[in-house]
């Protein structure tokens, strides 16, 4: 890549309006232009029904879905249509719920984006790489009904990184998960993020996990708009390895959660020991 | 253990007292025959009895294979055209709101007493419950699944194949299991109709014959089709269907 494709804006999004049917208008105007340098990440903060898993929607080309849907503006990823940009086959997601197929198995259910028909040939590497950055080597021929929510969602991130994409697009999917998890898979998307240098999108409602994760955070505001709009140096950023950062959050969190998480895995499972479905 | 000993003993019980009050009065035994008439019965006429549970057993099989092969041709071409689907919707209840078996002196006139009115009737009954449940069930996925196809860019007979179908499964079996009663039902009404051989025909038979040990040894074979289609089908489920009807459990870590 030259120096002025890396400084074209990866994604721009222009005057967007959007609306679900004939629903009201979810998205009302918003416009931003933004440059991403490969490998960094923009952290898009809002409120419930600011619109933001539509804008991430609208980037990954998944909206409009349907005749009806109302439209307009102008959005482009690295110089394509959203369309274009994911029938190209660099583009990951992952979804807020960790939308695994209950009936593969670990490895199957991160191996999917390789099976289907625009995939490269050449991830044979990647699946192991994958599954032990984030731990999953050792239940790979388990099913998704037998794993916890904390699992599924490491699962769901190794999936999203097992075809080496170019784009990852992040819909909040650590929200539903406890401190200690969540501590855990920032680590784990910071290395596989680096290591595939890939540039990433994160939606999220979270203040903090933006500003952890985030190279640049931008916030939409009741009103539809971007409010702010900033640069800002991510935790990470004053270390020069993503260990450092592990450590860091580990230095930060254990103290406080160490003897909570020991107590609750000590403690006999309630019921007959059921995973309550987060978004059922 | 303890439950089907006491089962047992139960069925011991009510089979001694069958036999008793079959051989006390005569009006039993010419209503509902006893159990070791029938085992008599059953003795001297075997061949033909089992001649009649074949025909039955072939007619309900092969009228569920045909519902269960069209039934779930046609979702999968719903799941390409859900249009279709919308389409097709109308002609599905006002087929359902008609009581099947009144079609069956139609396709004895049409077809002849052979078989083929009996599995067409099969057939036309088992449709429905594996078409609408399977349909339903791929309804019912998540939103985030479809995504995750167009994500990654799956192509339509890809997400037919290793997406929808295996995920339809539960729903799809939970059809079959209706249908393999139906199936069975409807063979042996449109048999009622005319037939020249099958357990309907002989338990007509019976009834205009006053023949108490046929009707009892068909009626009793007609309940063991019935439970083979049954446990064929939940063996089928077993096989294949371990994924959803595992009960392990995450563990938490």
């Amino acid at each position: 890549m030259n120096e002025a494709a890396a400084s074209d804006p990866f994604i721009n999004v222009r005057d967007v309006h959007f609306a679900y049917g004939d629903g009201p208008a979810v998205l009302n105007g918003l416009s931003f232009n933004f440059t991403l340098k490969k490998g960094q990440t923009l952290a898009v903060v809002g409120g419930s029904g600011s619109g933001k898993s539509t804008l991430l929607r609208l980037i990954a080309g998944l909206l409009p879905g349907q005749p009806q849907d109302r439209s307009s503006g102008r959005i482009t990823v690295g110089g394509m249509s959203p369309v274009d940009y994911r029938r190209a086959g660099g583009l990951s997601f992952i979804f807020q719920d960790p939308t695994l197929l209950d009936h593969m198995t670990v490895a199957e259910n991160i191996a999917l984006p390789l099976l289907t028909k625009r995939a490269k040939a050449d991830h044979a590497n990647d699946l192991r790489t994958v599954m032990e950055v984030v731990g999953m080597h050792a239940h790979a021929q388990r099913l998704p009904r037998e794993l916890s929510g904390g699992m599924r969602t490491r699962v769901s991130l190794a999936r999203a990184f097992v075809n080496a994409p170019d784009a990852l697009l992040l819909d909040e999917p650590f929200s539903a998960l406890d401190i200690a998890w969540k501590s855990r898979l920032y680590g784990y998307f910071m290395d596989l993020r680096t290591r595939y240098n890939t540039t990433s999108v994160l939606v999220t409602h979270d203040i903090q996990e933006a500003a952890i994760l985030g190279d640049h955070v931008l916030v939409i505001g009741n009103n539809g708009q971007v409010v702010f709009d900033k640069a800002i140096r991510g935790i990470h950023q004053g270390h020069a390895r993503i260990a450092h950062l592990n450590d860091h959050l580990k230095e930060m969190f254990d103290p406080v959660i160490g003897p909570i998480q020991e107590e609750l895995m000590n403690a006999p499972l309630v019921g007959n020991g059921t995973q309550p479905r987060p978004f059922s | 253990m303890r439950r089907s000993i006491a089962y047992i003993l139960f069925l011991v019980l009510l089979l001694v007292a069958w036999e008793y009050f079959g051989q006390r009065y005569p009006s039993v035994r010419l209503m509902t025959s006893t159990p070791s008439h029938i085992v008599a019965y059953f003795g001297n006429h075997w061949s033909a009895l089992l001649e009649a549970f074949a025909t039955t057993g072939l007619e309900a099989v092969l009228g569920l294979l045909i519902a269960f092969v069209s039934a779930m041709g046609l979702v999968m071409l719903c799941m390409r055209y859900p249009q279709l689907f919308d389409a097709l919707l109308p002609i599905m209840v006002t087929s359902q709101v008609t009581p099947m078996i009144v079609l069956a002196p139609f396709f004895v006139i049409l077809m002849g007493i052979g078989i083929a009115s009996k599995i067409t009737l099969a057939a036309i009954m088992c449709f429905f419950p594996v078409f609408i449940s399977s349909y339903q069930g791929y309804r019912t996925l998540k939103p985030s699944i479809h995504e995750l196809g167009d994500v990654y860019n799956a192509g339509q007979w890809f997400r037919i194949r290793r997406i929808y179908l295996p995920l339809v499964m539960p729903q799809m079996m939970a059809g079959l299991r209706v249908s393999a009663t139906l199936s069975v039902i409807a063979a042996i009404v449109v048999e009622f109709t005319a037939a020249q051989v099958g357990l309907g025909k002989n338990l007509f038979l019976s009834a205009i014959r006053l023949e108490p040990d046929l009707m009892m040894s068909s009626l009793l074979l007609s309940i063991l089709l019935g439970a083979l289609l049954y446990g064929g089908i939940a063996l089928i489920e077993k096989r294949w269907g371990g994924w959803y009807l595992t009960t392990r459990q995450a563990d938490g870590n």
